[in-house]
């Protein structure tokens, strides 16, 4: 599923609305405000799902979340709005790229947190690895500004867990073993130059700053 | 060559034209991710260290996912050719000698497919990372086959 599938957004964003209580769960209401051009007229519409609205644990610190919900939820919501709208006319400018990058990078958070939930329920990795995955994760990112790509994931034997990144000839690997520190490993597939360490959520060297640029999404 | 410090289940050399098969757990994004080529505990046991691929020509997917124990997670396969793991080299490796290789493995079962078993060998080193990492580089080159429905 990619943006073009959705109709031609002249503005898309994301709106969240985020309550915490005693510091210990969140409530996320998420909604998507779409704006498009059709038949000449500017359209404005707002999707909610207030089933998508419910408590959820946060981690020390106060990171959300996002669980149990359904990027293919939005789309299908998305999709059946397109019923609505007339072909004829319809006008293919999309000038708000900032907030369809933002989409899918939202996106592809809530396909990781789905994916380490799908996974984790599966028996392939604990919960705790999954735990300490989505923190080790937060952190990465907080060093880069919160501007850290989305990594791949993948369960490996024995509870094992790896997020990869690649980006050209650059390629970024976070494991997760059991009752272990994470090893980051990183290597550039053109020169083979490769270094790795241990890390957890409360050590990450700053001089992992830019090995994590390679993998901004700014 | 069999050597005598190695399991008695080991064979000889898989050919290079063979297609070799790794089933395994498909990554969020639908690949093969480096992770498929780790070494289990299991694995690691085994003299020499060494990971389960299967011969296309002597097994099917189905079959060895049989074998593999009906995992419903191991719904992808992954495919590469022995000659491509034999040509895996380190970029400062100059050494003629490949440093993974894959020799048949005899397994106890008498499930059809099981006389494709083979073991790729040479992934215990502390250079595994990079070797997982250019398994994976290849096996993404080709197309992935679904066993199942993906995780």
């Amino acid at each position: 599923m990619t943006v073009s599938d959705l109709i031609v957004p002249e503005n898309t964003s994301i709106r969240e609305h985020i309550e915490f209580e005693a510091d210990r769960r969140v409530s996320i209401e998420i909604g998507c405000r779409l704006a498009f051009r059709s038949m000449g007229k500017p359209w404005e519409t707002e999707l909610t799902d207030t089933s998508l609205n419910s408590w959820y644990e946060i981690a020390p610190g106060g990171k959300s979340m996002y669980e149990s919900i359904s990027t293919e939820h939005w789309f299908a919501r998305a999709r059946s709005l397109c019923v609505h709208i007339p072909s004829k006319g319809q006008t293919t400018s999309a000038s708000s790229s900032g907030s369809v990058t933002h989409w899918l990078v939202h996106a592809r958070a809530v396909g990781l947190h789905q994916y380490l939930t799908k996974i984790a329920r599966a028996g392939l990795i604990s919960q705790e690895t999954r735990e300490q995955a989505i923190k080790v994760l937060n952190r990465l990112s907080e060093i880069l500004s919160g501007s850290l790509s989305i990594p791949d994931a993948c369960p490996g034997p024995n509870g094992h867990l790896l997020y990869t990144w690649d980006k050209n000839a650059h390629h970024l690997e976070v494991e997760f073993v059991p009752e272990r520190r994470a090893t980051l490993f990183y290597m550039n597939r053109s020169s083979g130059n490769v270094f790795e360490l241990e890390i957890d959520e409360f050590d990450i060297p700053r001089s992992v700053l830019s090995t994590l640029r390679f993998f901004s999404e700014r | 060559v069999i050597l005598p410090q190695d399991d008695a289940s080991l064979g000889g050399t898989v050919p290079d034209g063979e297609d070799l098969m790794r089933l395994t757990v498909p990554s969020k994004d639908g690949k093969v991710s480096p992770g498929a080529f780790e070494l289990s505990s299991s694995d690691k046991a085994q003299n020499p260290p060494r990971l389960s691929v299967f011969a296309a020509s002597r097994t099917t997917p189905d079959q060895a996912w049989q074998i593999m124990g009906k995992k419903p997670t191991y719904s992808i396969v992954a495919r590469l050719t022995a000659e491509q793991i034999r040509s895996i080299r380190l970029v400062s490796q100059k050494a003629e000698e490949p440093e993974l290789d894959v020799r048949w493995d005899r397994i106890e079962t008498s499930l059809p497919g099981a006389d494709g078993h083979a073991g790729l060998l040479g992934l215990h080193t502390d250079k595994r990372r990079i070797y997982r990492l250019k398994l994976a580089d290849l096996a993404n080159e080709r197309e992935v086959t679904l066993l199942g429905k993906p995780l």
